[in-house]
């Protein structure tokens, strides 16, 4: 299993378009994903329902954990896509 | 909620969600709560694969609705309307929804009608729990979907038009919430206007009401009870405000401002259609920037004479590996038919910095916003620029399409990345590959060292194309992000000002056009300035443009050629802030807004 520490900086939070990102990457890979807050609650990362009950706000931190054949890929994909601060900033 | 006798009107307060004035006769929907199928127990056991059966049905069922009714909408109100359907779309897939209402029905024995309810039910409340407005608003989604599905298991059809009873003449339809597949299938010339007690701003419902031009107040408690099926009420979707049984003097107010937005909508479409340029004559081309092919349709409806700026980092970044070259053609190909014949500048990739796409691995730099981004990451990863150029070229064969490169901030990355769109131009005519003839070469001017030496650079390139978020961070040293610093950043900045008017006296020069695609463009406190500067083509977001041509129209280049005079004198940009207001409000003739 592999996990990585990530800092939501996009103004809507894990929400929106960020959220709907986030599972559409999460989806493409077959490792279980996890998304866990500061405060130990745990979402599934392929579910917009899961994510959006987090309510990661802007500037939150995240914890994203996968598990599975392509777990590297996975972590890495998620990390770039929140790195990138969903494509949005010009 | 207290009713003030029958007569004297009454006004109510909520959220104002779509803009205008409406008014009409109430119609206040009372919903029918979907009848479960009542069943004396629970599933037997061997049933229970036979309900599970029952539900993939209306899943299926209910996907093949959303995507026609998508492809309905998005033909009507845009591609952006059509992907609020693909949200309830994915509720079907949720892991945290369907594996669970599957589950109710093995393990509980629940009916497929209950087990999806119950399900649903406890993720709405979920939601509907956070002390989050985005989050309510998706609980309606859910709720809307579900009920979709428990009609299919009940063996119902595709929902038919809202309106069945013969001609209601103009409605304001008063609900408890409205969901937005029922939103979607409002009748704009017989519903005039929408109250709803609960939801707001950020729902979807809105967001197409919006598109419809439907006036709406969301969030006025007690609506439904306080207006009574029938009688008069007006919505003013401006100032969330509902009159319920209007005075005369009112209904005289909401027709007043009713013929003064006709006007203003009148001016717009004609505008909208009429040649650019300043009351003197003075010929400026309105372009949109766009993201992705979708938004093609929202720039043409704003009147937009071309595309100014198309990034093209959005696909790179949806994809878990690169693009490649067909995917990149297809939907550069999209854009330029899309635009039909109008011009598309297409960007190469504008990554690094704090953009970061799947599939490149950047280094982490100490100072990105300095280090490898734009055309100096582009030249290094030279397949991954050819193939961009490569489909570029090919999506030249279908209209007129310009390349502009990024980040620039010397001859060499110009020279190089020319010499290696000549290379593959050459590879592709060697194979025959059908290409426009000529396809101009701009650069992003951003880079103060750019704009400093536009002079030598105008020799060399097509088109400049002034990219303001930048200049502005990169000539002020200032982060617009930063709280610390961001009072420093300010496109108003004589500093600024002075490189923009260089820039454009050096295409000038050589004759070539001088264009803008930051924020600045769209920004109608800057239309003075910059047609006084002469820039020739602005290209902004596309809802910008109804912003700035109406002040375009009405400017006289002649006067804002002085102003420039003026302001590139100034010290700071709060005296140019200060001396542009003044300006246009000499020339403002604003009709004082009627309110009630």
């Amino acid at each position: 299993m592999l996990s990585r520490s990530l800092t939501i900086a996009h103004a809507a939070g894990l929400h929106a378009r960020p959220a709907s990102l986030f599972v559409h990457t999460a989806s493409r890979f077959q490792a279980r994903i996890a998304v866990r807050k500061v405060d130990g609650r745990q979402a599934d990362g392929k579910s917009i329902i899961g994510l959006l009950s987090l309510a990661v706000r802007p500037g939150e931190a995240i914890t994203v954990e996968a598990d599975g054949p392509d777990e590297a890929e996975a972590v890495a994909a998620l990390e770039r896509l929140v790195r990138s601060n969903f494509a949005e900033a010009e | 909620m207290q009713r003030e006798g029958l007569h004297g009107e009454m006004r109510l307060e909520g959220i104002a969600v779509s803009e205008g004035v409406a008014m009409g006769r109430a119609c206040v929907w009372r919903r029918e709560t979907p009848l479960l199928r009542q069943t004396a127990g629970p599933v037997e056991s061997g049933d229970a694969e036979a309900e599970v059966l029952r539900l993939e049905k209306a899943r299926e069922a209910v996907r093949k609705e959303l995507q026609e009714e998508a492809a309905r909408l998005g033909a009507w109100l845009g591609q952006a309307h059509a992907e609020i359907l693909g949200v309830q779309e994915e509720f079907l897939d949720d892991p945290a929804f369907w594996p669970q209402v599957v589950r109710k029905v093995r393990e509980e024995g629940l009916p497929a009608e209950a087990a999806v309810q119950r399900v649903s039910e406890q993720v709405a409340a979920m939601l509907a729990g956070l002390d989050d407005a985005y989050l309510r608003e998706r609980a309606i989604d859910i709720q809307d979907v579900v009920g979709r599905l428990v009609r299919r298991l009940q063996g119902g059809a595709s929902p038919g038009a809202l309106w069945d009873e013969e001609d209601p003449g103009p409605s304001v339809v008063v609900v408890d919430e409205l969901f937005p597949s029922e939103a979607a299938r409002l009748d704009p010339a017989r519903v005039y206007g929408v109250i709803t007690e609960r939801g707001g701003k950020t729902s979807h419902a809105a967001f197409l009401l919006k598109a419809l031009g439907i006036p709406a107040v969301f969030g006025v408690e007690g609506a439904r009870s306080a207006v009574f099926d029938g009688e008069t009420v007006a919505v003013d979707g401006d100032a969330g405000i509902v009159i319920v049984r209007p005075s005369e003097a009112t209904v005289a107010g909401v027709a007043r401002r009713q013929s003064e937005t006709r006007r203003l909508e009148g001016e717009w479409a004609t505008l909208r259609e009429a040649a650019s340029c300043s009351a003197d004559g003075r010929r400026v081309v309105l372009e949109a920037n766009i993201s992705t092919p979708a938004e093609v349709e929202m720039a043409l409806a704003n009147g937009a004479e071309g595309v100014g700026l198309f990034r093209t980092e959005l696909f790179f970044l949806e994809t878990p590996t690169l693009p490649d070259e067909e995917m990149q053609y297809a939907a550069y190909r999209r854009v330029v038919e899309g635009m039909r014949g109008r011009p598309v500048t297409i960007r190469t990739l504008d990554v690094g910095g704090d953009k970061e796409i799947p599939g490149i691995p950047l280094l982490k730099e100490p100072n990105p916003f300095l280090g490898h981004r734009g055309i100096r990451l582009s030249l290094e990863q030279s397949e991954l620029l050819d193939a961009q150029l490569r489909a570029i070229l090919r999506a030249s064969a279908h209209g007129p399409v310009r390349v502009m490169f990024p980040m620039v901030s010397g001859l060499e990355e110009l020279r190089a990345a020319k010499a290696a769109l000549q290379a593959v131009r050459e590879a592709l005519a060697a194979r025959g590959v059908a290409m426009a003839d000529r396809v101009p070469v701009g650069i992003m001017v951003e880079v103060p060292s750019a704009a400093i030496l536009a002079d030598r650079f105008a020799e060399e390139v097509d088109f400049f194309s002034i990219g303001t978020n930048d200049l502005v961070q990169y000539a002020l040293a200032a982060d617009r992000t930063n709280e610390k610093v961001a009072d420093l950043y300010d496109p108003f900045h004589p500093a600024v000002l002075r490189l923009i008017a260089q820039v454009v006296e050096a295409a000038h020069r050589k004759g070539i056009p001088a264009a803008m695609c930051g924020d600045m463009a769209g920004d109608p406190l800057a239309t003075p300035i910059l047609l006084g500067l002469g820039l020739d083509e602005w290209s902004m977001n596309s809802g910008a443009l109804k912003r700035v041509k109406p002040l375009l129209v009405c400017l006289e280049y002649a006067a804002t050629r002085e102003l420039v005079e003026r302001v590139l004198r100034l010290g700071t940009a709060a005296e140019v802030r200060a001396e542009t207001m003044a300006f246009l409000q000499k020339l403002r003739r604003r009709p004082s807004r009627e309110t009630w």
